[in-house]
């Protein structure tokens, strides 16, 4: 996704407003000078005599996180946190560990409670809006997405960077009267990858998979590093039957951006299909961790336990989808299928009522069916 | 790999069992694909021509393997067809191969015409170039998808058509120890659709991914899961209840007759009739002619069986 583009290296070592304790500014000194990997064992032996120190637990999850090292770094800042619940940098940092980690709900969390602490519209501010706009859309949650981004819209109209974020979280939220409007101003500035990405996303909206296919295809030649390119492609070539490709682009996504969720998804759907089920819960599970309560994953992943013959896991799972979700007709669909293996007649009966009553529904509301 | 091992082909079973594979050899399920030079829809038609634009297509037989050509006026592609899929009696569609790829004809051939039509899918499918006037690149996941149902062991060499393993699994082991198999007619119905409709389509395959429309009356079992009648535990509403697989279908409407007023009749449930259903007031022949219409997909040249038991009002609009 375009917001990992805009992320700069926020993850700064802690200003000390007074003198740091001796074994701290050593530690510190190391650091600064950029040897993050030389100051790890002296924040630990400095740790060890300040357990509770905040400045210490967010300068090591700092080192801990320049050395790629982020499940640790965040166990320091969960720490760091636990003794100073609204500290800023603390809070900053772990959000953006959780971001580099994909953990998109939490960084979310994040960085909404760092956004209203920043100036509006300071260079800090824009950061911030554009890696949380980033969470929500990889998250789904388009609308939350193009609101925070309105307001630099109407501040910034040429920000190409904001035009591209934008248009995407438009594009995805099926709004494509003003998305066209947003890929418009891109396209003004000469082909790019960019443009050509959303020209695809649009296609793939309007199920026009092989334009699609073309402009994916294009913007790959374009900028093969640009992430949801790849992912993007493989999703016009599973609209076009081409699971093997497919895979292929989805894999190629990957290694672009290992956090693409319609990649991990679509992994997880395809090793599924080949009956790869331990492949399968592995993508899914992935998958999981970058939506956390997604119901499409919940319910892939209770389709493998069908498939793989787990019913009553399976039972288990759907029952519990369905509490959550009640009118997901495909989990409606699977269960009373779930229910008939399991020789429970009636409410394998009762579930296919429901599937039919929501059909109905869903066709009544159909254009063409009124 | 794994399918072709456990694949047992007829010749093996008919040892034991010679009348199920006599008559399960005429079957179209058996015949449901071959070899496009053994096709003798193409034998007896060694010439076939349509026109549709700008493009021209040619199916031509004359011994060996049948040419396939596209032409815009300008330039031709050929290709020689590999194979035939499906008996002859709606139709055939034909696979060719390219650069190691298989590819489906944008034409098929529809018996109720005596010629060339698109194939299902086709007939909105972009042809901007000569290439894509041809026909379809098939991925190998999907290859798998049709020869797995069209033949028995999704790996080559291809035992070809709907073979004794492909619906009585555990027939490897039967074979070489005579070992009990899995005793088909104590399945429930729902049982019976789940296995007929890994190729035929389940209700599960329909309800989840379409079609919601007029297409899908093609696939039998999720119309017949939908019948008011329906039981998924009553073998009497099963797939099996009125076709017997090592047979051809009977055309003969009357003939279903018997299996309807099973349960549609005064009977005795001190007889065996557990599930009595409503006594038809018009008539008690040629229930099948009201109550599962033929139904006709456009451009498919052909009249379905609608699977949906049901009454069927004068103007109803297709039950999706």
């Amino acid at each position: 996704m375009a917001g990992a583009q805009f992320l700069i290296a926020l993850l700064a070592i802690r200003v000390f407003g007074q003198q740091p304790p001796e074994a701290l500014a050593e530690a510190l000194r190391v650091h600064q000078a950029g040897d993050a990997k030389a100051a790890l064992p002296l924040y630990r032996e400095y740790l060890k005599e300040h357990p509770e120190s905040v400045d210490g637990l967010v300068n090591f999850g700092a080192a801990l996180a320049h050395e790629g090292l982020f499940d640790e770094a965040i166990r320091q800042y969960d720490k760091a946190l636990a003794l100073q619940p609204e500290n800023p940098q603390v809070l900053l940092n772990l959000a953006l560990a959780h971001y580099k980690t994909g953990r998109y709900a939490d960084a979310s969390a994040g960085f909404g409670k760092v956004l209203p602490r920043l100036q509006p519209f300071s260079a800090p501010h824009r950061q911030i809006s554009f890696l949380l706009a980033d969470c929500d859309i990889r998250l789904g949650q388009y609308k939350p997405a193009i609101e925070l981004l309105n307001g630099y819209d109407q501040k910034t109209p040429d920000d190409m960077a904001l035009a591209y974020l934008l248009g995407t979280a438009l594009l995805k939220d099926k709004q494509s009267e003003r998305g066209g409007v947003v890929i418009d101003r891109i396209l003004r500035k000469g082909e790019s990858a960019e443009s050509r990405l959303l020209m695809g996303t649009v296609k793939l909206n309007s199920l026009d998979f092989t334009g699609a296919r073309d402009e994916l295809q294009r913007a790959a030649e374009l900028n093969p590093k640009l992430p949801e390119v790849h992912g993007s492609l493989g999703l016009a070539l599973l609209g076009l039957s081409q699971n093997d490709a497919a895979t292929a682009e989805f894999r190629r996504e990957l290694e672009v951006d290992p956090n693409n969720f319609a990649a991990v998804f679509q992994l997880g759907i395809l090793a599924k299909q080949e009956q790869r089920y331990a492949k399968a819960r592995e993508f899914l599970a992935r998958s999981l961790r970058l939506r956390p309560g997604d119901p499409a994953v919940l319910y892939q992943s209770a389709t493998v336990d069908v498939a793989s013959g787990k019913l009553e896991e399976a039972r288990l799972e759907l029952e519990d989808l369905i509490r959550r979700s009640p009118e997901f007709t495909e989990a409606h669909v699977s269960l009373a299928g779930v229910y008939y293996k399991l020789k429970r007649k009636e409410e394998g009966d009762r579930e296919r009522a429901i599937v039919r009553r929501l059909t109905a529904e869903a066709q009544a509301r159909q254009p063409a069916s009124r | 790999m794994m399918l072709l091992l456990l694949a047992v082909a007829v010749p093996a079973c008919a040892g034991c069992h010679p009348a199920e594979a006599k008559s399960h050899a005429s079957t179209p399920m058996m015949q449901a694909l071959m070899p496009a030079r053994d096709s003798s829809v193409l034998r007896d038609n060694p010439e076939l021509r349509t026109r549709r634009g700008v493009y021209e297509w040619t199916l031509r037989s004359s011994g060996g393997d049948p040419v396939y050509s596209v032409s815009d006026g300008k330039q031709t592609v050929t290709a020689k067809l590999r194979w035939a899929f499906g008996f002859g009696v709606l139709g055939q569609t034909f696979v060719y191969e390219k650069d190691g790829a298989l590819y489906e004809s944008t034409m098929s051939y529809y018996a109720a015409t005596k010629g060339l039509d698109y194939t299902p899918g086709h007939v909105d499918r972009p042809q901007r170039n000569i290439e894509e006037a041809a026909g379809r690149l098939i991925d190998p996941a999907e290859v798998r998808r049709c020869f797995g149902c069209h033949s028995t062991g999704s790996a080559e060499p291809v035992n070809t058509g709907v073979q004794c393993s492909h619906c009585h699994a555990d027939t490897a082991q039967h074979a070489v120890s005579l070992s009990k198999v899995t005793k088909l007619r104590q399945s429930s119905s729902e049982e019976i659709s789940g296995l007929c409709g890994a190729c035929h389509r389940t209700w599960e395959d329909i309800a989840t991914n379409g079609p919601k429309d007029i297409n899908n009356v093609r696939f039998q079992p999720y119309r017949l899961a939908n019948s008011k009648c329906y039981d998924a535990e009553d073998r009497r509403i099963s797939c099996t209840a009125c076709h017997e697989p090592h047979t051809p279908a009977s055309h003969v409407t009357a003939g279903y007759d018997a299996k309807c007023l099973a349960c549609h009749t005064q009977g005795n449930p001190a007889q065996g009739n557990r599930a009595q259903g409503n006594v038809c007031k018009v008539g008690k022949r040629d229930c099948v002619t009201c109550h599962m219409p033929k139904t006709a997909i456009p451009g498919i040249h052909f009249g379905f069986t609608d699977h949906w038991i049901r009454v069927v009002r004068p103007g109803e609009t297709y039950p999706q």
